[in-house]
C-alpha cells in the first residue's frame, strides 16, 4: 500500500507502462545487437573485444556520410526507404570489413605468437583508443546530425497504436529489425556449414583445427558478422537518437559488454536478453523512480543476479579441473 | 608473411604516432621555458577543443585568435584607447576537453612554462575548481568568457575559498543571475502557477546542477510542483524522460547541459511524442548549429554576435576564416582583451611579471566591448554592475530570436 502511495497518479497507468516498455525495448535492441559482436568473439577467442563499441561508432558515420551524400533527411535524391537501405548496407559493410581489419591485424598477430591472454586486451583497448582519436581528428569532436525527424516530413516519429502499445514508426522499426537480424544470425549459426564451424571452434578450436576446420577463416567470420551488426546498431543509434560524435561507442560499448556479461558471455540469445534487460531496467528506473539513480539501480540489480547466477542467464559455468 | 605483419603493424605504428602528435599539437605547444618580456608576451588560450564540447570550445578558441590577430596588427578594438601603448601577444593552446582532471593537467603545465603571463579560463567551472587552484599557486591571472558558477567568485563558498579574490575573473555573469532570469521567465513569461508541474533536468555534470538546483529551487518557492531529473550527458536517449514529463503534463522542461546536441535531441524526442508544454535550454545549450527546433527557448549570456552593431566587422572576419560562429565564444574575445590590456599595463615600464598583470587585469576598463557593454571587475572578479541573461527564441527558420533582453 505504501509503495503505491509513493508513485504518482501518472506512474500508475497501463500506457505509461507501456509507453516506458516500448522506449526500454528500443535501447536495449541496441544494446543487445552491439552485445551479440562481444559475445561471439569472447565464445570463440575468450577475448573481451574493446574496440568494439568504435566499430559501432565508425558505423553509425558511416551511415551519417551516406546520409549526407544523399542529400540529407530533408531532401533525400533517392527514395527514404532506399536511402535508408543504402545507409544500413553501406555501414553494416564498412562496420564488419573494420572488424576484420581490426582482427587482421590487431589480434591475429598475438594469437600466431601465442601472446598471454592479457596481450589481445591491452590490444583491444588500444584500437579502441586509436579509432576514438582518429575519428576525432577525421570527422571532428561536434557531434553530427542525421537529423532523422526530417525524414518524409517528421512521419517516420509519427505514432501507431498496435494492440495495447502505442509506438513510433521509428521505434518499431529499430525492434523490428534487431527481431530479423536475429533470426538471421540464429539460422546462419544453426542451419550453414560456416555456422557450424564457428559453434565447433567455440566449443573447442584446438580440436576443431584438428578435425581440418579453418579457424582463421572462422574467427574472420564471426569478426566480420559481429561488425556488421555493430554497424546496423550504429545506423539505428543515429536514426533514432540523432547524433553520433566519436565517444558514444565507449559509453555504449560498456554498456553492451556488461550485457552480454549478464546474458552469459558467448551465447547469442543471451546477448541479446541482457540488452534488453538493461534498456527496460534503465527506461523504468527513470519511468518510475528517477533518471538520477538510473545507473545505481540497474547495475544494482545487474550485480544482484550475477552473485546468484555468477554465469549469466544462458552461460554454462566454466569446467573445474580437480 | 611475417613480413607483412610487420610492414602493417609499422604502418599502423606510424599512423598512430602522427594521429597522437596531431590530438595533442595545442597542448605541447606549452612548454618553452624563457623568461616573460614585453616585446612580445605570452598568454595561454584554453577551452575544450575535443569531446562533447568541442564546438563551443573551438568556437572561443577561434575569438581568441581574432583578438589577438587585431590586436597584433593595431587595429581599433572596442574599449582600446587609442593611446594605450600594445605589448604584442603569442598564445599558446591547451586542450581541456571539459574534463576536470585535464584542466589540472593542464594548469601544472601552464604553472611551469615561465613565458605565460596570464590565461585565458576556464571554459568550465568544473574545470576553474580543479586547475585554478593550480594557477593560482603559479601566481597566474585568469579571465574566463564561460565560467558562470556563482560560488567561484564568491570567497565564503568552497570554490571562491580556493580560488581567492584576485585571481580569478569572468567577464559574463553568474549562474545566480541567470538561476533566477530562467525561473522568473517561466513563472512570468510562460505563465507557470502554482500547482503546476516543471520538470528540472541537469546532465550530472559541475556545470548544470548547481544551475538547476537554483532554478528548481526557485520554483519550488513559488509553489510550482518540480520533477527534478538528472541524466549523464554521455547518454542521448531521452525517451524515458519525455515519456515522464508528458505523462505529468509538465508546463515547461528546463533543460541545464553544455551539450547543444542533446537539448536539440530532448526537445525533439518531447515534441515527437506529443508534448504541448514550452521548453527552455540553459546558456551551455546555446548553439545556432546544433540546436534548431522551432519554439525552444534558451537564456544567454551574450546577445546572438550576430545582433551587435560594433561586432560586426569581427564577426565578418571570423566566419571568413573560421566558419559561422554559434555567439557562444564571443565573451573569450573580451576575456583575451582584458588580459591584453592589462599585460599592455603592467609593461608600462618595460618589465613584466605574473603578480603586475593580475593587479593590472583588476584595474583593467573598457568603455565598450564586442558585447556591446561596458566591462571592468569588481573585486572579487565579476563585472561591475553585473551583465544580464537574455532570452532567445528559436523561429521556424532556426534562428534565435530575442525575446526578453538582459
Amino acid at each position: 500500500m505504501q509503495l503505491v502511495a509513493y508513485f504518482q497518479d501518472f506512474q500508475l497507468t497501463w500506457s505509461y507502462f507501456l509507453d516506458q516498455l516500448v522506449a526500454g525495448l528500443t535501447l536495449g535492441s541496441l544494446y543487445g545487437l552491439i552485445a551479440i559482436g562481444y559475445s561471439m568473439v569472447y565464445g570463440i577467442l575468450k577475448l573481451l573485444n574493446f574496440a568494439h563499441g568504435e566499430v559501432f561508432m565508425i558505423g553509425s558515420y558511416i551511415g551519417y556520410f551516406v546520409l549526407t551524400w544523399l542529400g540529407g533527411a530533408a531532401d533525400p535524391s533517392i527514395p527514404v526507404a532506399a536511402t535508408i537501405v543504402l545507409m544500413f548496407l553501406v555501414a553494416m559493410l564498412g562496420a564488419g570489413a573494420l572488424g576484420v581489419v581490426i582482427e587482421r591485424f590487431a589480434y591475429r598477430p598475438l594469437r600466431e605468437k601465442r601472446a598471454s591472454r592479457i596481450a589481445p586486451l591491452i590490444s583491444a583497448l588500444g584500437v579502441s583508443f586509436f579509432l576514438q582519436q582518429l575519428a576525432v581528428i577525421l570527422f571532428g569532436s561536434a557531434p553530427k546530425q542525421y537529423n532523422a525527424f526530417a525524414f518524409d516530413g517528421g512521419s517516420l516519429f509519427t505514432s501507431v497504436t498496435i494492440g495495447p502499445f502505442t509506438i513510433q514508426y521509428m521505434q518499431l522499426f529499430v525492434i523490428v529489425t534487431t527481431l530479423c537480424l536475429m533470426v538471421a544470425l540464429t539460422i546462419f549459426v544453426a542451419r550453414t556449414q560456416v555456422g557450424r564451424a564457428m559453434r565447433a571452434t567455440s566449443f573447442d578450436l584446438e580440436a576443431a583445427s584438428m578435425m581440418g576446420i579453418d579457424v582463421d577463416r572462422v574467427i574472420v567470420v564471426t569478426f566480420f558478422i559481429g561488425s556488421v551488426l555493430a554497424g546496423a546498431a550504429g545506423v539505428m543509434n543515429g536514426l533514432i537518437f540523432q547524433n553520433v560524435t566519436p565517444y558514444v561507442g565507449f559509453q555504449v560499448g560498456l554498456v553492451a559488454f556488461t550485457a552480454a556479461v549478464v546474458g552469459g558471455i558467448g551465447s547469442i540469445p543471451g546477448a541479446m536478453i541482457g540488452g534488453l534487460a538493461i534498456g527496460i531496467g534503465r527506461a523504468f528506473s527513470i519511468g518510475y523512480v528517477s533518471s538520477s539513480y538510473q545507473d545505481v539501480i540497474v547495475f544494482a540489480i545487474l550485480i544482484g543476479f550475477l552473485l546468484l547466477r555468477p554465469s549469466g542467464l544462458f552461460g554454462t559455468p566454466a569446467p573445474q579441473k580437480v | 608473411m611475417r613480413k607483412a605483419i610487420v610492414v602493417a603493424v609499422s604502418a599502423v605504428t606510424a599512423v598512430a604516432a602522427i594521429a597522437a602528435s596531431v590530438a595533442t599539437a595545442d597542448s605541447s605547444r606549452v612548454a618553452s621555458p624563457a623568461a616573460p618580456n614585453c616585446k612580445l608576451a605570452t598568454v595561454a588560450l584554453t577551452g575544450p577543443y575535443t569531446g562533447p564540447a568541442g564546438s563551443a570550445g573551438l568556437d572561443q578558441r577561434n575569438w581568441g585568435r581574432i583578438f589577438l590577430t587585431n590586436w597584433n596588427a593595431g587595429k581599433a578594438i572596442p574599449g582600446v584607447p587609442k593611446t594605450l601603448k600594445r605589448t604584442k601577444l603569442r598564445a599558446v593552446e591547451a586542450d581541456t576537453q571539459l574534463n576536470s582532471q585535464v584542466a589540472a593537467t593542464v594548469a601544472v603545465q601552464l604553472r611551469s612554462n615561465k613565458d605565460v603571463l596570464a590565461v585565458n579560463g576556464f571554459s568550465g567551472s568544473q574545470e576553474e575548481v580543479a586547475g585554478g587552484p593550480i594557477l593560482r599557486r603559479g601566481g597566474l591571472a585568469m579571465v574566463s568568457g564561460s565560467a558562470t558558477r556563482a560560488s567561484l567568485t564568491d570567497p565564503t563558498t568552497p570554490d571562491g575559498s580556493v580560488l581567492k579574490s584576485g585571481f580569478f575573473r569572468r567577464v559574463v555573469p553568474t549562474d545566480k543571475r541567470q538561476g533566477l532570469t530562467d525561473a522568473e521567465f517561466v513563472l512570468k513569461k510562460l505563465g507557470v502557477k502554482s500547482g503546476d508541474t516543471v520538470m528540472t533536468v541537469d546532465q550530472a555534470e559541475a556545470y548544470s546542477v548547481p544551475l538547476i538546483t537554483l532554478i528548481t529551487q526557485t520554483l519550488d518557492k513559488a509553489g510550482v510542483k518540480v520533477d527534478r531529473q538528472s541524466q549523464p550527458d554521455t547518454q542521448t536517449d531521452f525517451t524515458a524522460l519525455a515519456n515522464r514529463a508528458i505523462a505529468q503534463k509538465a508546463k515547461v522542461v528546463v533543460f541545464g547541459s553544455q551539450v547543444s546536441s542533446n537539448a536539440q535531441l530532448f526537445f525533439q524526442q518531447l515534441k515527437s511524442r506529443g508534448y504541448q508544454g514550452d521548453f527552455l535550454g540553459t546558456d551551455g545549450t546555446f548553439n545556432s548549429s546544433n540546436f534548431t527546433v522551432p519554439g525552444a527557448y534558451i537564456s544567454s549570456f551574450s546577445l546572438d554576435i550576430h545582433d551587435v552593431p560594433v561586432a560586426k566587422p569581427y564577426v565578418a572576419q571570423f566566419e571568413k576564416k573560421y566558419g559561422e560562429t554559434i555567439s557562444f565564444g564571443a565573451p573569450s574575445f573580451v576575456a583575451v582583451q582584458a588580459i591584453a590590456m592589462g599585460i599592455s599595463a603592467a609593461c608600462g615600464d618595460g618589465k613584466v611579471s605574473r603578480a603586475e598583470v593580475r593587479k593590472d587585469i583588476g584595474q583593467v576598463k573598457m568603455s565598450n566591448t564586442l558585447l556591446g557593454k561596458p566591462v571592468s571587475f569588481d573585486k572579487f572578479g565579476d563585472v561591475v554592475g553585473g551583465v544580464g541573461f537574455t532570452i532567445f527564441q528559436i523561429g521556424s527558420g532556426g534562428q534565435y530570436n530575442v525575446v526578453q533582453k538582459g
